[in-house]
């Protein structure tokens, strides 16, 4: 019933001509958060007879944009996706001058300095000219994330087609008047969360924001997470982090506090580690630290049900998708304090904990562990949350909605 | 948005209320450690006194900070500027571990650790002009007001101390039986303590005072140190009448009594070798001068001091132990204690740094300076025949 309700609402629109995602990577090996949620919400649009196509580069690499995929349209599980080579005119040693110039708050960094770092970001000049060629045929381009070339030059070519998908954090890039104009003169921003929506009223008060959020559906098949700890030897229980492991998603915190915590508590859980990156535990946890590293994912639910208590130490989150994973899975989470897209979650599911401070952290953490009924409890709740309100069905609803109204 | 509303959710501000409760009741109880509060002061914008700051504290906020919110140019700039004014007053080698921590952990903010380099080689020109002064100008004095400030004692450490004192907790030394590896190097020039002697050990101790025939040992507690120690005479001072009473029992040689005041009491040039544990930190500043300056008078010509010092420039020490430890009322640097000992009257002193800890660094930083890793430090000085 939902999909002919959904068809006949879009039919007049949007499923005529393709919407077109333009993002700087994309491809079933990149993990961050951007990414991934525009590649499931491209392969659940297609799957739901929504017409979208992918504009991105042969890049997979964010440190050193260097083309890995041939300059091509192929594909990928059901999505067209086409990629352009990177623009080798970019000077990127110039590009993180002025990156960390901002970061730093330099003053002296005006209007042009910031159109030179947008210059010199990941860009590719037949990505633009392609998009330029295509517009008659495509409903509307939604670009994302913020940070990036490709999207600040598809808005500033055509922005009346552009809309933002802006994962944008509470940064000092995020504030620079060059991407304020962006997001103002977008067809309008389509938030993760709440707190990503007033971040963006807060910098950009003329931009059209709406929340957007993510999409999250249950496996036809439910995970098996005493296999997955058989298969590995392990027992399930363990805390687990899963993300990127890297320093600015908050590991090493992680790591300082998880050492504390096992002085304090010798008989604490092991830590589970789960996805890339080389950011080494430290030599006194490394015996306690279960590496994980890179799931595939048709394991990774079944590791995240087997854990006792996610933990989420990242400040840097538009939506946080890890963990709705877990609250998905019915597993208790307990996020930093210092991201408020994190703690809504929690406050709004009743489902994870937060702390600001190590003796937070201890604390929280004794409780959840301490308490078998507590844990179901919360577990419960963000199980309902992340059904009740970040399917993927609540999604196409509120990004459709939102493209028909931006871009008729 | 329109949250869905939930069937019986979980109160999780309630329960976050009561985290908190709890976590104030421990703190009030001083259950965490000084870092353990110091970033939740900087994050609450609670107005710091840059004289109650002391180096290591505030470089694990930086680190802390840096690990949370990468882009807090102001609280991490705040954090520095007070951390250059503590190390401005406590001899130099804080910054210089906090310049480690900020590149190490954020490549984010290199540019900006730069700048703080750039400080630390001028703070470093300065010190280097300070030297030159005590070197040749030793008063005592001179070094309690320009590099020194031992008046400046956290009024929470003091409470600590009376608390700890009313409940009986202050520790007795720990004594450990660690033997010499075979093939260690015989003689107290060759000896390097940090191979040959893993831990905190009287042995340890005892073995630097090798060749020396009279020995006094101050804060000795019960004497044990003494019975590791070679030397025909020896005997020990200690305050504690209880710890004394157990040592003479045992046959040891112990005096109760003030240290220093025990130490004044001795003649001039009376000893070899003077043994100085785990006391100087807990010393104001009129005392510590007292201190150095009794040393200087009892040890002979062609003699030594001991003292033992808890190593500030080790955030693994100063992190686990030594803001939590009810005895110790401030960290003071190794070389400041050496400097004063130079300027009392000893020709020269070495540092020689024990109890080498492992200390997690993030890929590619470059391995820690033994002063980064060593928990404690034996500062010994010495007098020209």
């Amino acid at each position: 019933m939902r999909r002919s309700r959904e068809a006949a609402r879009w039919s007049h629109t949007i499923r005529r001509r393709p919407i077109a995602f333009v993002l700087p990577r994309y491809g079933p090996e990149i993990i961050g958060g951007a990414e991934t949620l525009c590649r499931a919400a491209a392969e659940n649009f297609a799957a739901n007879d929504v017409p979208v196509e992918i504009f991105t580069t042969c890049a997979i690499d964010h440190f050193t944009w260097l083309d890995h995929y041939p300059a091509a349209t192929t594909e990928l599980n059901g999505v067209v996706v086409h990629r352009f080579p990177v623009s080798p005119a970019r000077d990127s040693e110039h590009y993180y001058d002025i990156h960390h110039g901002i970061n730093r708050g330099d003053a002296h960094l005006g209007y042009l300095e910031h159109l030179e770092w947008m210059s010199n970001s990941v860009w590719s000049d037949e990505l633009e000219d392609a998009l330029i060629e295509e517009t008659p045929r495509l409903h509307c381009r939604v670009a994302l994330p913020y940070l990036f070339g490709t999207t600040f030059w598809a808005v500033a070519e055509n922005p009346e087609k552009t809309a933002l998908i802006p994962c944008l954090h509470n940064e000092n890039h995020a504030k620079v008047p060059a991407i304020k104009a962006m997001l103002e003169q977008s067809a309008g921003c389509l938030a993760n969360s709440p707190a990503e929506e007033a971040l963006i009223r807060r910098i950009a008060p003329r931009a059209r924001t709406t929340l957007g959020s993510m999409g999250f559906d249950p496996p036809s098949l439910p995970p098996d997470p005493a296999k997955f700890c058989a298969d590995r030897g392990i027992s399930p229980g363990y805390l687990l982090y899963a993300g990127r492991r890297e320093e600015s998603k908050g590991v090493p915190l992680l790591f300082d506090y998880y050492a504390r915590y096992i002085e304090d508590n010798p008989d604490a859980p092991p830590l589970a580690m789960m996805g890339s990156g080389t950011l080494p535990a430290p030599p006194q946890i490394a015996k306690r630290i279960i590496e994980l590293g890179f799931v595939p994912n048709e394991d990774k639910l079944a590791a995240v049900a087997a854990a006792s208590v996610f933990v989420h130490p990242s400040t840097n989150e538009s939506f946080g998708a890890v963990v709705a994973e877990a609250m998905l899975q019915r597993v208790p989470v307990l996020v930093t304090a210092h991201s408020p897209v994190l703690v809504d979650h929690c406050r709004d599911s009743g489902g994870g904990l937060w702390f600001a401070s190590y003796p937070e952290f201890a604390e929280s953490l004794d409780l959840l562990l301490g308490d078998d009924e507590l844990r179901a409890k919360m577990g419960d709740g963000g199980f309902r949350y992340i059904t009740g309100n970040h399917s993927w069905s609540h999604l196409r609803e509120r990004y459709l909605s939102a493209l028909d109204m931006w871009i008729p | 948005m329109n949250v869905t509303p939930l069937n019986e959710p979980v109160d999780v501000d309630a329960i976050m209320a009561a985290v908190k409760a709890r976590v104030a009741e421990k703190k009030a109880r001083g259950l965490y450690s000084v870092d353990a509060l110091a970033y939740e002061k900087l994050a609450e914008g609670e107005p710091w006194d840059p004289d109650r700051i002391e180096g290591m504290q505030v470089a694990a906020v930086v680190r802390q900070h840096l690990l949370v919110e990468p882009s807090s140019k102001p609280v991490i700039g705040k954090a520095v500027g007070l951390a250059k004014k503590f190390v401005v007053r406590a001899g130099f080698h804080n910054l210089q571990t906090i310049t480690h921590q900020v590149t190490s952990f954020n490549t984010e903010m290199l540019g900006y650790a730069t700048s703080v380099g750039v400080e630390v080689a001028s703070l470093r020109r300065e010190l280097d002009g300070l030297k030159r002064e005590i070197a040749e100008d030793r008063r005592v004095e001179q070094m309690d007001t320009r590099v020194v400030s031992l008046e400046r004692v956290s009024p929470e450490a003091r409470l600590l101390r009376l608390e700890a004192d009313r409940s009986g907790m202050v520790p007795s030394v720990e004594h450990h039986s660690i033997q010499l590896a075979p093939g260690a190097p015989s003689g107290f020039d060759q000896l390097r303590l940090e191979e040959w002697f893993p831990g905190d050990s009287d042995d340890a101790l005892a073995a630097l005072t090798t060749g020396a025939d009279r020995v006094v040992a101050l804060n000795c507690a019960d004497g044990r140190l003494l019975d590791s120690i070679t030397a025909p005479e020896r005997s020990g001072i200690d305050e504690r009448a209880d710890l004394v009473a157990i040592g003479a029992n045992a046959g040891r040689s112990l005096t109760h009594g003030d240290p220093i005041d025990g130490l004044g009491g001795l003649a001039t040039g009376s000893v070899d070798a003077a043994v100085v544990p785990s006391l100087v930190e807990r010393l104001d500043q009129d005392r510590l001068a007292a201190l150095v300056r009794g040393l200087s008078a009892a040890v002979d010509r062609g003699g030594r001091a001991i003292v033992t010092v808890r190593n500030p420039r080790c955030q693994v020490e100063m992190r686990r132990h030594f803001w939590m430890d009810p005895r110790r009322l401030r960290p003071i640097d190794p070389e400041t204690i050496g400097l004063m000992l130079l300027a009392a009257g000893f020709d020269r002193f070495d540092l020689i740094w024990r109890e080498i800890e492992d200390v997690p660094l993030p890929i590619g930083a470059e391995p820690l300076p033994i002063e980064a890793v060593s928990r404690s430090c034996a500062v010994v000085a010495h007098h020209s025949s």
